[in-house]
C-alpha cells in the first residue's frame, strides 16, 4: 500500500482554486492511495460555504438565467465527501460531519462504532477545509481497529482546541507515532 | 437481533415547522385531506427566479426579522416545541446531546456574504445551530452537526438513537433544519431538479422537486427512562441503513443498488423482517430519475410490486433540504400512532412503469408497526430509518 503524507498539504493550485478544484483534488490525492475503505467519515470545518458565496456572486453578476449550473452542487457541505467517495468506491456509511474539533471526534466515534458493530472492516477518517483564501488542506488515516479509531478520538479531545479538523487530525497522526497507540494498524494507513 | 424493550429508544417528544403548519398533529391531517403548501411568490417573480413556486413558511415576521438567523429561529421554535411535547425539565436537558442535519447553514448569510456585506462566514455554517440549542436550552452535552445535505435529517436522528442506545447520553434532541434559501432555489432550478408548477412524485408526468423549508426535531431517550418520569412514549427509534452510491455528484444509481443497500441495512441492524414493514415514507423528490432509482430499490428489496405502500410526502410541504428528513420522520411517527397511510398528495396519474404500491389516498393501517423513513442526497447518500410503534 502506498505511503503518502498529507499532512498540511497544499493544491499546487493555491489561491485561484475553486471548490470544485478543491474537491477534485480532495480526490485525487486521496484516490492515489488506493484505499478501499468501506466506510467514509470526513470531517470539515468549511466545505461548500465558499463555494455559496462563490455561486450567489457569480449569479448576480450574470443574471439568474445563467447561473452556472455546475458550481451549484459543490456549495452543499458533503460535495468532497462525494468526491472522494467516488475517488474511494466507497459503497458504506459516508458521513460528512461539519464543526471543529467535535466534528473530527465525531467522525472517530462513528468510524470506530461501525468498525465494532462490523457493518465496515476499514474505515477512512478524513479532515477537509478550504481556507478563506481558498487553499485547501487535507488528512486523513485509514484504521482498521475500533479500538483505535476511539484512541485518535480520545487525542484530538484531548487537544481541546478550536483549530480546524485537517490541522488537529495532523497534529495527532503526528503525535500518534510516537502514542501508545494501536501501531500496527495505524500503519496501515498513510502515516 | 431486537432489542429487549427496556432498552429501545423512543421518541417522547416532536416539535417541527413547515410550510403546512406549526403543530404536528394539524400538520398530518392537512397532509390526509390532501392540501399542499406550494404557491407562487411575488418576491421570486420579482427577483427573476426561473422557478417561483416555493413551499415557505408563512408568518407574520417570527422568523423573517434577522434573514440571516432565520434558520435559527425555526430551530429554536421547533426544539422548544418537542422539549415541551416531552415534557423534559431543565435538570434532563443539562447533559442532552444535540444532533442537527442542516444542507445549506444559515443561507442568507452566505447571500449576504456576496454581496460584500461584513459577514462571519462561522456564523452562517451549519454547525451554528447546534450551538443555537445548546445556548438557548441549556445542553452541556455532545454537539454534532451532520452536513449530509438532503439526507441529514435522518442522520442526525439515527445517530442519536446510536448514541443513546450505546450508554453515551441519555436524552438526545435530533432533527433537520434549512431555511429558505434563494442559493438552492436558483440552484436546483438551474441543475433542472425543479418542477415549475406541483411537486408530483412517482407520477408519470412527474418534473421536478419543489424547494420547501423548516425545522423539526425529536426528543429521544432510552425507554426505561421515559417510563420512569411518566413520559409518553411515541414510537421506537430503530437502525439507520446509510450507503453510498459512489457514482455521481448529483445523479443516483439507476439501479438503485445503493439505496437498496441502505434499506437492507436498517432492517439486518435492527433484526425486522422485510415482510414486517408496513409502509416506506419514501425520499420521493418527484425527479425523473430519483424516484425510479428509489422504487428500483423498494423492488429488489421488498419484491417487484409486491413490497410495503409507499408515499413520499414532498409533495405536501415541499423538500425541506436538511429538514426533509426530519419532518418526514415526525409524520411517520404520526402515521405508527395514528395506523394510517399518508398519501403521496400531488400524484395524479400514478407512473405504472415504477415497480411500487403507491398510495394515493389515506389508506387506513390497523397493523402498522415498523416503517421506513428514507432520505437520499447529492453526493450518492442513501439513509433508511426504521421507525416503529411504541407498543
Amino acid at each position: 500500500m502506498p505511503r503518502r503524507d498529507l499532512r498540511r498539504t497544499r493544491t499546487p493550485r493555491g489561491e485561484a482554486a475553486t471548490e470544485i478544484d478543491a474537491s477534485t483534488w480532495f480526490a485525487d490525492e486521496l484516490g492515489a492511495l488506493n484505499w478501499r475503505p468501506d466506510g467514509l467519515y470526513v470531517a470539515t470545518s468549511t466545505a461548500g460555504r465558499l463555494e455559496a458565496v462563490e455561486f450567489w456572486r457569480a449569479a448576480a453578476e450574470t443574471g439568474f438565467a445563467f447561473a452556472n449550473p455546475r458550481l451549484f452542487p459543490w456549495t452543499l457541505a458533503n460535495s468532497p465527501t462525494g468526491s472522494i467517495a467516488k475517488a474511494l468506491d466507497v459503497r458504506g456509511p459516508t458521513y460528512t460531519l461539519v464543526g471543529r474539533a467535535d466534528a473530527l471526534v465525531g467522525a472517530f466515534d462513528h468510524a470506530s462504532d461501525d468498525l465494532a458493530r462490523e457493518l465496515v472492516s476499514s474505515a477512512a477518517v478524513v479532515a477537509v477545509d478550504v481556507a478563506d483564501d481558498r487553499t485547501p488542506s487535507l488528512a486523513a488515516v485509514l484504521v482498521t481497529s475500533p479500538v483505535l479509531a476511539c484512541q485518535l478520538g480520545i487525542m484530538v479531545e484531548d487537544l481541546e482546541g478550536r483549530g480546524r479538523p485537517s490541522d488537529l487530525l495532523s497534529h495527532v497522526l503526528a503525535h500518534a507515532r510516537s502514542a501508545a497507540v494501536e501501531r500496527r494498524s495505524l500503519h496501515s494507513g498513510n502515516v | 437481533m431486537t432489542r429487549p424493550d427496556d432498552d429501545r429508544v423512543v421518541v417522547t417528544g416532536i416539535g417541527l415547522v413547515c410550510a403546512l403548519g406549526t403543530d404536528p398533529d394539524q400538520v398530518f391531517t392537512r397532509i390526509l385531506d390532501g392540501e399542499f403548501a406550494a404557491r407562487e411568490w411575488p418576491d421570486l417573480v420579482a427577483d427573476g427566479f426561473p422557478i417561483t413556486v416555493a413551499n415557505r413558511v408563512e408568518d407574520a415576521g417570527e422568523y423573517g426579522r434577522r434573514p440571516a438567523r432565520r434558520g435559527r429561529a425555526l430551530t429554536v421554535h421547533a426544539v422548544g416545541n418537542a422539549i415541551a411535547d416531552a415534557g423534559l425539565g431543565a435538570a434532563h436537558l443539562k447533559n442532552a446531546g444535540v444532533y442537527v442535519g442542516s444542507t445549506m447553514g444559515e443561507s442568507a448569510g452566505f447571500e449576504a456574504a456576496a454581496a460584500n456585506s461584513a459577514t462571519d462566514l462561522d456564523d452562517a455554517t451549519a454547525d451554528t445551530f447546534a450551538a443555537e440549542i445548546a445556548r438557548e436550552f441549556g445542553t452541556n452535552g455532545t454537539l454534532r452537526t451532520y452536513g449530509t445535505a438532503c439526507a441529514a435529517g435522518n442522520y442526525a436522528i439515527g445517530s442519536a438513537a446510536r448514541a443513546i442506545a450505546s450508554g453515551r447520553i441519555d436524552v438526545a434532541i435530533a432533527g433537520g433544519v434549512d431555511a429558505f434559501s434563494r442559493i438552492a432555489m436558483l440552484g436546483f432550478a438551474r441543475v433542472r431538479a425543479m418542477s415549475p408548477d406541483r411537486c408530483r412524485p412517482f407520477d408519470r408526468n412527474r418534473r421536478g422537486m419543489q424547494l420547501g423549508e423548516g425545522a423539526a426535531f425529536l426528543v429521544l431517550e432510552r425507554e426505561r427512562s421515559a417510563a420512569r418520569r411518566g413520559a409518553r412514549r411515541r414510537a421506537v427509534i430503530g437502525s439507520l441503513g446509510l450507503s453510498g452510491d459512489a457514482h455521481h455528484p448529483t445523479a443516483p444509481r439507476p439501479d438503485g443498488s445503493g439505496s437498496a443497500t441502505a434499506l437492507r441495512s436498517a432492517l439486518l441492524a435492527t433484526g425486522v423482517r422485510a415482510n414486517e414493514i408496513g409502509w416506506i415514507n419514501a425520499h420521493g423528490t418527484g425527479t425523473a430519475a430519483s424516484d425510479a432509482a428509489e422504487s428500483a430499490a423498494v423492488a429488489t428489496v421488498f419484491g417487484d410490486r409486491t413490497g410495503p405502500p409507499v408515499s413520499s410526502l414532498k409533495g405536501a410541504f415541499g423538500h425541506c433540504m436538511g429538514a426533509a428528513a426530519a419532518v418526514e420522520a415526525a409524520m411517520t411517527v404520526l402515521a405508527l400512532e395514528r395506523h394510517v397511510i399518508p398519501p403521496t398528495v400531488g400524484v395524479l396519474d400514478v407512473d405504472d412503469q415504477l415497480p411500487i404500491d403507491v398510495v394515493v389516498e389515506p389508506r387506513p393501517a390497523p397493523d402498522l408497526r415498523w416503517a421506513l423513513n428514507c432520505g437520499n442526497a447529492f453526493g450518492g447518500l442513501n439513509s433508511a430509518l426504521l421507525i416503529g410503534a411504541a407498543s
